[in-house]
C-alpha cells in the first residue's frame, strides 16, 4: 500500500499524532525539569500506545516521570480530577466535568485501506459502503455513540476481515 | 514502507471531532507539568496550521 495525495483528508492526521511523542522523549532536554513528574493520560500517541493499551506504564526520562494510562478515552475526565493524571488527550465536544479544556484542534477520523481497495476511489465513504466492501477495523471509543449513533450502528454490524488496535502509518 | 491509504467518513458528527487537551479544574500544576503542558498545547496547535 502507499499513501497518495487523495489520502490528505485523513492520514496526515495521524501521522501528527504520532509526533506529541515527541515532547515527552525531549522532556529531558529542558533545563530545570531534571527533577519532576509529570503524568499524562493520552489516547494520541497512536504507535506507541497500541502495545500499551489497557496497561499502565510508567516511564523514566531522564528524571522526569511521564505517567501514560491505557487509551480509553472515557477515562481521562476522571483521572484528570482525581490527579492520578495531570494532562488528559482525548476527543472533546465540552469540558467534562472538573476538567477545563485547555486547547483543542480538529482531529476527524477516517477510514483506512489499501489503495486497492474498491472504495479508495470514493471521496468519502459512508457506512452502508463498508457493508459490503468492509475495510480493516480498527478501534473505537464510547464517545462515537453519542457523537454519531449511525457509527455506532455500523461498528456492530460489520465482519471484519482484520480486527486492530493500532494503524501504522 | 507500507503506509495506508486513508479517506474520511461521510459523517458531520464524526468530521467535526476535536481532540483536545484537558487538566483538572483549579488544580495547580508543577513546573514541570505546566513546561510540558506548554509544549503539548503548541504540537496540538500545529496540526491546524502544517507547514
Amino acid at each position: 500500500m502507499r499513501l497518495n495525495a487523495a489520502a490528505s483528508a485523513c492520514c496526515p492526521r495521524a501521522n501528527d499524532a504520532s509526533r506529541f511523542r515527541a515532547p515527552a522523549i525531549e522532556l529531558d532536554e529542558q533545563k530545570g525539569e531534571r527533577t519532576g513528574t509529570c503524568r499524562s493520560s493520552r489516547w494520541i500517541a497512536v504507535r506507541r500506545l497500541a502495545a500499551e493499551r489497557r496497561r499502565r506504564v510508567r516511564r523514566r526520562i531522564s528524571g522526569g516521570d511521564v505517567h501514560t494510562a491505557g487509551n480509553v478515552a472515557v477515562r481521562r475526565p476522571a483521572q484528570g480530577r482525581g490527579g492520578e493524571a495531570d494532562i488528559g488527550i482525548c476527543f472533546v465536544t465540552r469540558a467534562p466535568a472538573g476538567t477545563e479544556i485547555v486547547a483543542s484542534a480538529a482531529f476527524p477520523i477516517g477510514v483506512v485501506m489499501a489503495t486497492s481497495h474498491p472504495l479508495a476511489g470514493r471521496a468519502q465513504i459512508r457506512y452502508e459502503d463498508c457493508a459490503v466492501s468492509v475495510p480493516a477495523r480498527a478501534w473505537t471509543w464510547p464517545i462515537y455513540d453519542k457523537l454519531a449513533p449511525a457509527f455506532a450502528d455500523f461498528w456492530d454490524s460489520i465482519e471484519p476481515r482484520i480486527s486492530s488496535n493500532a494503524i501504522r502509518c | 514502507m507500507v503506509r495506508p491509504f486513508g479517506r474520511p467518513l461521510d459523517d458531520p458528527a464524526i468530521n467535526k471531532l476535536r481532540a483536545g487537551i484537558v487538566v483538572g479544574r483549579g488544580r495547580a500544576l508543577p513546573f514541570v507539568v505546566r513546561t510540558f503542558l506548554d509544549r503539548l498545547v503548541r504540537k496540538l496547535k500545529e496540526l491546524e496550521t502544517p507547514g
